[in-house]
């Protein structure tokens, strides 16, 4: 299983956040569930480096969110406002650029590449 | 023999959230999505047949260091700590209001019993003395119960300033009161009283001081063991 770098993680954090937000609303652990299936286990988050996220990300105005009674249990629901999807537009914009270029780099043919 | 102690997951929960937001870096909503997050692991994890503590264990393990998460946290809020350490410092000088004017209330209050009740003036200053320091017991005694359960109330939080001011105005009107109609006739005893009250903000200070110390060091032990886990 491909083990990606704590800066990769990192970066990819807030779009990957963001991105999971614009299918619908959530909660932490099911933001981090789904993230696991989606990258069927490779993207292993320490779970509790989320939760600052999202709070960073609310207090930026990125997202909202509001409590939901589950279980007997009051559950932090979180929900991707205009402000967010329009970032998540310019993320995305960056992060495919940023992959365009690294493919350019890495084509075989390039003489930029070291043997 | 001892029966071992059952595992009870609330308190585990409760207690593990409580230590990473210690020194009010979480607020109660934060506290409260951290906690959800735990029992719903602790949930997934009994599906798959782990007992409570095993998948509480768990849970830990895959949340990360207690440290990393708290600096997360504090980059986002900077003076998040220092304004709640500020917040603490400002109710603790309406408390400490509320024990001074308690304390000239008593004194008014003795002189009353004793003046009302025959008692004998030698007598007086124990009779003031006991009054005073069983206040003290009983405040100290609310206070330690709220710490102990590790949750500040916010209801007994928001009250103190209230009470700070009803003390200011009850001792300025009942003590007042107490104080001119019966100092006349206790012929200056009301000095001792006075002196009673004196030691006792001492020691109140000096508890601070204390505590202070303690909670200080605390910190520093806290910090270097969440650094360390």
């Amino acid at each position: 299983m491909q083990n990606y770098s704590k800066e990769l993680i990192a970066a990819s954090t807030i779009p990957i956040v963001l991105s999971i937000l614009k299918r619908g609303d959530n909660y932490g652990y099911k933001i981090i569930k789904e993230v696991q299936e989606i990258s069927e286990g490779a993207l292993n988050w320490k779970e509790g480096s989320l939760y600052p996220v999202l709070t960073k990300l609310e207090k930026n105005k990125l997202i909202s969110s509001y409590i939901k009674t589950e279980n007997g249990r009051n559950r932090k629901y979180y929900s991707l406002n205009d402000t967010g999807k329009s970032f998540l537009v310019q993320l995305q914009s960056e992060w495919q650029s940023l992959h365009e270029i690294m493919q350019k780099i890495w084509r075989p043919q390039n003489p930029l590449i070291l043997e | 023999m001892a029966s071992a102690k059952p595992f009870d997951l609330r308190i585990e929960v409760d207690t593990y959230v409580s230590r990473l937001g210690d020194n009010f870096l979480l607020n109660s909503e934060e506290s409260n999505e951290l906690r959800d997050h735990f029992h719903c692991q602790v949930e997934e994890l009994a599906k798959l047949g782990l007992s409570d503590k095993e998948a509480f264990e768990v849970s830990k393990m895959r949340f990360g260091k207690q440290s990393i998460v708290r600096e997360e946290y504090k980059k986002i809020k900077p003076f998040g700590e220092l304004s709640r350490y500020l917040i603490v410092a400002i109710l603790l000088l309406f408390f400490t209001r509320i024990v001074i004017n308690s304390f000239h209330f008593l004194s008014s209050v003795s002189l009353m019993c004793t003046l009302e009740f025959n008692i004998h003036t030698a007598l007086l200053r124990y009779f003031d003395l006991g009054l005073k320091t069983l206040f003290v017991a009983w405040a100290t005694w609310i206070i330690f119960r709220h710490l102990k359960r590790q949750k500040l109330n916010k209801v007994l939080l928001f009250s103190i300033p209230f009470l700070s001011l009803f003390s200011e105005v009850f001792f300025l009107t009942v003590g007042t009161f107490l104080f001119e109609r019966y100092n006349g006739t206790g012929s200056g005893v009301y000095r001792q009283l006075f002196d009673n009250s004196s030691y006792l903000i001492l020691c109140y200070y000096l508890f601070l001081i204390v505590l202070f110390v303690l909670l200080w060091r605390k910190e520093k032990y806290l910090n270097y063991n969440l650094r360390t886990t």
